[in-house]
């Protein structure tokens, strides 16, 4: 089989096994706390909000001086000024940019750590996969665009020279969350950039400082001013003026499905002055299920879905919502997950030891309850922990006997909530799988070649992994994103994904004249 | 050639030649193991869907289950299986024959795991443990167990080890006495011997959560220290996954600091010579007992996780922390020997391995390192090389068998660790006595 991505190499997670590794992120925890509440501005000051971090909501990490309408309409008439030249910097210049881009982010690594871990409650080794998916990111469509900039010949008759390339969109939105801070605004930016687009970026605002320190990497690494425009602000203003307006080409947006459904409505609909038709690159959410076999490994099961439901509180578009158990399994499997979840620590995310942090807002906090309510109207409860009171916790819950059309076994919560389901054969399993709108991520423990095959066939998901967890895929490897109301089919790190941000073009040149023709001479 | 070397090649000639009259029962084509894993060393593809298949076999607790995952896993095209094999794995897929054939897998298998495996608990056990025990071999026991998964698993197994303890002190004390195995060079020592996996004991055990991770674990191993002190056992702590390679020696050392512990004696530690960090994580050891004035088991092994540490390390890319070639890690082998062998008077030693080779080196440096016989023990795996260990008892020397007692279920990863060891193209124990390689090169220095 051809394999693809063979030499590419993806940023290798920290060793903390060795002490060197521990000691710098505890340093650059001490060093950045004392120089918190970091000042964010965007080109030019608007209304200020905070960012403060979700373990300790008096600890403010930065204050936001905020975008407005009118400067969201300047910062893109700026960018628009950028475009021609930027559209026609050597590819080569625009991938070395985001080569050094990934230089500076290595070098800030433990910096970066430490932010992410005090703005976002992100646990240490998930802060460290954030940051080398954003290297990775930078480094892989640096690659890429490397080799769709060759103009690819098509036919090979005589007397005509057939080429297919592709040329950027115009400028464009990136709208990023802050559960992967830094990794899918990077991701974003860096498709759009390569590919000779300008881009406004708004990220979200529980995650500001993380998005200033991407806009300053690629400033140190040389991207030339207004090619990349930061408009920190709210989504309901910015957000909305942008997706309806008539000079953006495209929008790049990862986030919730209300959101990106909102997003993909405004921008079909097409201004009077408006020129083309926008793209939208929408990446939403899941409701992602494991399915547990008869004959599967309780150990790798029970360890795989514990990370995938509770991992980052869950709050994963990838993350374990539901679990479905053949019944020769199930009574074994709830006994020792129950006993599993009790035994992982819920503490800040600082706490190196911390399993379960803070939710990102208290908003996040209030919504995610609610849901923990109606579960426990809807099904059983297996699981359910005493939280510390400070910060935005919630408990890492469980509910059992969960049938497939209840509302926590449909709704995406985006918290640390599981429902597990009882199915009484492999067939079974995979309808209630399938049974939802999403179809982002899923997994299947079973050592049955059958039934692994059933499941690569039919399970309709964007990424299944097969005895593994659902959350966790690394760019190139397992280039991810979902379909039906999960996304658009993008794949962020694999070979489609910069194609989006690009029209294709054909050109075709007759080479004969006067009878003779390159082919001939 | 130096006076040394004549003196290993002599030595292990002589041993080699001793232990070939027999055959050990992994490679004993009489059994079904002996033919099955014959054939599996021919063929690769039928070695990974045999191993894949004694994987998930326990879990399968019908005979549908059986039948189907058979079924799935040998009736390929693909797999081209001798007609001994073919017929008595598809028989139990086949109606009529199914209800015979599917018990006579079961007993195969079973009889399998049970040349690797003593017993279900102590009590099945006990028997086998004095059988070993009369046949001139002392033994450390190992309790398989699941993966702990919560910290309510993780007690469990520490309770179980607390009661093996006890169980033992009750059974061993009326065995025969043996002078070679009840005295080292100094005393009596322990009939008691037990080997301890940290993981077993942490559900919560993390490489990021390091002194978090040691000072709980060192909760959890306390209890066992103090019986151990108690009833006078010897206790390991076995060496895992590179990722708790560091975490182990932590705990360890910190726990010989105890106060508590000031006076046991019998803590030992295991070390994987084939990992690039061995060398100095022994030296900085000798140190510490140097320092502390301490004196402490080393069980001196190459390491059981060569595979599975080299598909991690590239898959995170990292550095591979295990030697590639073969003869790398038995040369690590021989040198880690010598530095404990320098230094016995910090470091007890024992050497676990079933390679003629690395154990002849080690015999007789110790020779010249004024260790006297006893002085020294060799370790060696319960159900593996038994004609090795039948001539070093006839030699006189001290062995001890390692020996896991468990179910089938939860011993799966032991055993399959097992089958890969034995039917390993680099495995002493297949050169010896499966492809019969000549003496010369079995025997010879490594990297020479
Ligand atoms: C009493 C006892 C206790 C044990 N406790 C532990 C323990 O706590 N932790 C642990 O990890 N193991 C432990 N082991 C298992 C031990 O590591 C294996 O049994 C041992 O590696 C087999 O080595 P050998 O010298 O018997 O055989 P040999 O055939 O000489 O060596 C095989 C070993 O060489 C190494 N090797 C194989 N191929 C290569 C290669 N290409 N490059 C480099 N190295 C290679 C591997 O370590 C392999 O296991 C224990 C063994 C015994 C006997």
């Amino acid at each position: 089989m051809n394999i693809l991505y063979k030499d590419f190499k993806n940023e290798p997670i920290l060793d903390f096994s060795k002490e060197e590794n521990r000691k710098k992120v505890f340093e650059a925890l001490n060093k950045i706390k004392k120089n918190l509440n970091r000042e964010i501005l965007p080109l030019i000051s608007g209304s200020r909000a905070q960012s403060i971090n979700p373990a300790d909501p008096q600890e403010i990490i930065a204050t936001v001086s905020e975008c407005d309408e009118k400067l969201t309409q300047k910062a893109l008439e700026e960018a628009e000024k950028k475009f021609y030249s930027w559209a026609h910097t050597p590819v080569k210049k625009r991938a070395a940019i985001l080569k050094k881009t990934a230089q500076v982010l290595r070098n800030k690594k433990y910096d970066l750590i430490a932010l992410e871990i005090l703005e976002c409650g992100k646990q240490w080794m998930e802060a460290d996969g954030d940051i080398c998916e954003a290297i990775d990111f930078l480094e892989f469509y640096a690659q890429e665009m490397e080799i769709l900039e060759e103009p690819r010949k098509l036919g090979g008759e005589p007397g005509q020279n057939n080429l297919y390339v592709y040329k950027p969109k115009g400028v464009g939105v990136v709208i990023s969350p802050w559960n992967f801070p830094i990794a899918i605004p990077v991701g974003m930016i860096a498709a759009a950039l390569v590919t000779g687009n300008c881009v406004l970026f708004k990220p979200s605002g529980e995650s500001s400082a993380c998005a200033f320190e991407i806009v300053k990497a690629f400033e140190e690494a040389g991207l030339p001013q207004g090619v990349l425009q930061f408009l920190p602000g709210k989504g309901s203003v910015i957000g909305k003026y942008l997706a309806k307006h008539p000079k953006i080409h495209f929008i790049a947006f990862t986030g919730s499905k209300e959101v990106g459904l909102e997003i993909i409505e405004a921008a079909a609909q097409t201004q009077e002055s408006q020129h083309h038709v926008k793209k939208v690159i929408a990446e939403m959410g899941g409701k992602n299920a494991v399915i547990v076999d008869a004959d599967a490994d309780l150990d790798e099961a029970i360890t795989g879905v514990l990370q995938g439901a509770f991992g980052y509180q869950g709050q994963k578009c990838s993350a374990t919502s539901r679990v479905i158990v053949l019944q020769d399994n199930y009574e074994k499997f709830i006994e020792r997950l129950k006993e599993a979840a009790l035994s992982i620590k819920i503490a800040q995310a600082e706490d190196p030891g911390s399993f379960v942090g803070p939710v990102i807002s208290k908003k996040a906090q209030e919504k995610i309850k609610q849901y923990i309510e109606i579960g426990k109207k809807e099904s059983t409860l297996l699981v359910e922990r005493e939280v510390p009171q400070k910060g935005f916790f919630v408990s890492p819950t469980i509910f059992i006997d969960v049938k497939p059309n209840h509302t926590i076994a449909q709704e995406e919560i985006f918290g640390p909530v599981l429902a597990v389901m009882k199915a009484e054969n492999f067939d079974e399993a995979l309808k209630i799988a399938n049974g939802t709108r999403f179809a982002l991520t899923g997994a299947v423990f079973s050592r049955s070649p059958k039934n692994i095959e059933k499941a690569v066939k039919d399970f309709d998901v964007g990424n299944l992994y097969i005895n593994q967890k659902s959350t966790g895929a690394q760019v190139a490897r397992q280039p991810f994103g979902g379909f039906k109301l999960s996304g658009v089919g993008s794949k962020a790190g694999g070979p489609d994904y910069l194609l989006q941000f690009m029209n294709p073009k054909t050109i075709t040149e007759k080479t004969m004249r006067q009878g003779f023709s390159p082919e001939t001479i | 050639m130096p006076k040394i070397e004549k003196e290993i090649q002599e030595f292990s000639k002589n041993l080699l030649a001793q232990s070939r009259n027999q055959i050990p029962s992994v490679f004993n084509k009489e059994w079904w193991i002996g033919k099955i894993l014959d054939f599996s060393m021919k063929d690769k593809n039928f070695k990974l869907e045999l191993f894949r298949f004694i994987d998930v076999f326990p879990t399968l607790t019908t005979n549908a289950h059986i039948r189907s995952h058979i079924e799935e896993y040998f009736k390929r095209e693909d797999l081209r299986l001798p007609s001994h094999i073919r017929l008595g794995l598809l028989a139990a897929t086949e109606g009529l024959t199914s209800t015979l054939a599917i018990p006579a897998l079961k007993k195969n298998i079973h009889h399998m795991a049970k040349i690797f495996i003593s017993g279900e608990n102590t009590q099945d056990a006990s028997k086998n443990l004095e059988k070993i025990w009369n046949s001139g071999i002392a033994c450390t026991i190992d309790l398989l167990g699941e993966k702990a998964v919560s910290e309510k698993e993780a007690l469990e197994h520490q309770k179980n080890y607390i009661e093996l303890i006890e169980k033992l002190s009750e059974l061993t004390p009326s065995w025969k006495e043996n002078k070679s195995l009840d005295f080292n060079h100094e005393g009596r020592i322990p009939r008691n011997n037990i080997s301890v996996k940290i993981s077993a004991l942490n559900s919560q055990i993390s490489p990021v959560n390091y002194d978090e991770s040691v000072s709980i674990t060192k909760e959890k191993i306390r209890p066992i220290f103090r019986k151990a002190q108690e009833k006078n056992c010897t206790v390991y702590l076995d060496m895992e996954h590179y990722q708790l390679k560091n975490l182990t020696l932590s705990i360890f050392k910190s726990l010989m600091e105890e106060s508590e512990f000031s006076q046991f004696k019998e803590a030992g530690i295991v070390l994987q010579a084939y990992l690039k960090d061995t060398e100095e994580d022994l030296k900085n050891l000798i140190n510490f007992c140097q320092e502390k004035n301490k004196k402490v088991y080393v069980r001196l092994v190459k390491g059981a996780y060569w595979d599975a540490e080299q598909i991690w390390a590239g898959l995170n890319n990292w550095s591979c922390p295990v030697y590639l070639n073969k003869e790398d890690t038995d040369a690590n082998y021989e040198k880690l020997s010598l530095l404990i062998l320098e230094n016995h008077h910090f470091i007890k030693p024992a050497f676990a391995s079933h390679n003629i080779r690395s154990l002849s080196h080690a015999i007789i440096q110790a020779r010249h390192h004024d260790l006297p016989q006893t002085g020294l023990e060799i370790q060696m795996l319960w159900g593996m090389a038994e004609p090795i260990k039948k001539a070093l008892v006839s030699f006189g020397y001290r062995i001890r068998d390692y020996v896991p007692i468990g179910e089938l279920v939860p011993g799966m990863a032991y055993l399959v660790r097992r089958l890969l060891e034995n039917t390993s193209n680099e495995s002493f124990l297949r050169q010896s006595f499966s492809d019969i390689k000549e003496e010369e090169k079995l025997l010879k220095k490594p990297g020479s």
